[in-house]
């Protein structure tokens, strides 16, 4: 019988972009930022808010356009439809992202006056977030059902579901004892509208990322929990920094992404962190390819070997 | 033994199946005997009424073929509880232990196990404790699309290979 192929490490994006590679691009990037901010802020030098936005646009282009491509590899590589639709879920939502990241560059602020905090941004941002954050609904769900509908004994307990009603509580708070958002006086109509449905998919999708959270114990350590878990921290970072800005800063126009303020300085850092989060994920999910075909590979060199040997000692002599 | 009449004969005459010169005697006797008479007529009376009984309960009670498959069903597995468990084949042993390895790195040792008992629950086997050479081939069927499911086909490739050596 003839043995299906291998995928070639050599032509796949995840033997590549692996989450060790991620993890550097992070770090590098925090490096820079870091680098150019505190002599600043320390008095030494001016602010240099070009090389500032220069890193952050690219550094997004990269984690997001990295994550986009190892979700659509990750999808090619399932049959079953769940798991597949998942992936792709993932890479639309990755790929919506980068389009946000790319209209909502900082950069675009040294080319129209006041971009950052203008209305069209407003609008450009949410409509980009409303979508984005329904693909990344869609992809847990789906990523949830792919599992448990393989009858394997995986619940979510009742602690599950009261840790769920709690995130979407602290959302439904939120949205209700601030009153007006930040596009809640928007020209655009639609922006006041599509504000809030954004919220509240992030609160959705926070709440389900926090009963994924069963089945990454039961998986204890493992390639698959790690994945899960790298999902979870992207999802539930996002929703974190809504939450605690809004808590530390109620006066704060409420936004899914801090202007480039001194002041928040420390929450646009910890946004990046937010994009190379969903990199490393989709980079754990290539890396189950990537382990599985270095496996196979070696099994099969060995069955060869064992072949073979099996083949020479019944050959007389 | 009463009136030269022993408990064998009239069971056996009662029966209908008491040899000619036991008949005769008994029949013989009847014609005299006005005790031995009212007895003979209570006893048939009761034994036809029990066979009439029996007929209609016989007639009344016989399952129907999914009933008899569930009940068949009910006392195999009960037979399967009953045997030793541990009696895994030694290969089937190797190679089961062989896939845990696999799939524990990938998915965990729980969830590893936990496939391997789903694959085995949904395949011909019916629990892993029933898992043989014989129907090996539709449980590692099984396994690989688990596997493929939970992580992709490469993975699943490497469980299918792994599981024939």
């Amino acid at each position: 019988m003839k043995r299906p192929g291998l995928p070639g490490n050599k032509r796949m994006v995840g033997a590549r972009i692996t989450p060790k590679l991620v993890a550097l691009g992070l770090a590098g990037e925090v490096l820079l930022l870091a680098g150019l901010y505190l002599p600043s802020a320390l008095g030494w030098t001016p602010r240099f808010l070009f090389a500032e936005a220069v890193v952050m646009t690219a550094a997004g282009i990269l984690a997001f356009g990295s994550a986009l491509f190892l979700s659509l590899e990750v999808a090619a590589e399932y049959q079953s439809r769940w798991a597949r639709v998942a992936w792709q879920l993932m890479a639309a939502s990755a790929g919506l992202s980068l389009l946000k990241r790319c209209v909502g560059s900082p950069l675009f602020d040294f080319l129209i006056g006041g971009y950052r905090t203008s209305p069209l941004r407003g609008l450009l941002d949410n409509a980009l977030v409303v979508p984005s954050n329904l693909c990344l609904l869609g992809c847990l769900v789906a990523l949830w059902w792919s599992i448990h509908r393989l009858g394997l004994g995986f619940r979510i307990e009742g602690r599950d579901y009261a840790a769920m009603a709690l995130v979407g509580g602290l959302f439904l708070t939120l949205v209700l004892l601030r009153g007006n958002l930040s596009q809640g006086q928007s020209p655009f109509i639609i922006s006041r509208f599509l504000q809030p449905i954004g919220l509240g998919l992030l609160a959705v999708v926070s709440a389900i990322a926090v009963a994924l959270r069963r089945y990454t114990l039961r998986m204890g350590d493992s390639k698959l929990a790690t994945v899960i878990a790298w999902l979870m921290v992207y999802v539930l970072l996002r929703g974190a920094l809504v939450l605690i800005r809004s808590v530390l800063r109620p006066k704060m126009p409420l936004v899914l992404d801090s202007p480039s303020g001194l002041e928040a300085w420390t929450f646009d850092l910890l946004w990046q962190l937010v994009q190379w989060a969903a990199a490393i994920a989709a980079a754990c999910g290539a890396q189950l390819t990537v382990s599985a075909a270095e496996q196979l590979r070696k099994l099969r060199a060995g069955g060869d070997v064992a072949g073979r040997e099996g083949k020479e000692a019944t050959v007389p002599a | 033994m009463k009136h030269g009449i022993s408990e064998l004969d009239w069971n056996d005459y009662l029966d209908r199946c008491a040899p000619q010169d036991v008949c005769d005697r008994i029949e013989t006797h009847l014609i005299g005997c006005l005790q031995c008479w009212e007895f003979y007529e209570r006893v048939s009376s009761a034994t036809r009424d029990l066979q009439d009984a029996a007929e209609e309960a016989r007639a009344r009670i016989t399952p129907e073929d999914r009933h008899l498959h569930r009940m068949l069903s009910g006392v195999f597995a009960r037979v399967r509880a009953a045997e030793p468990k541990g009696d895994l084949h030694p290969q089937v042993k190797g190679r089961l232990s062989r896939l845990e390895t696999v799939l524990a790195p990938f998915c965990g040792p729980q969830a590893a196990v936990c496939a391997l008992q789903a694959a085995a629950r949904n395949s011909p086997a019916a629990s892993l404790d029933q898992v043989t050479l014989d129907n090996w081939g539709p449980f590692l069927e099984r396994l690989t699309a688990i596997a493929a499911a939970m992580c992709g086909e490469t993975f699943a490739g490497l469980v299918r290979e792994s599981g024939q050596y």
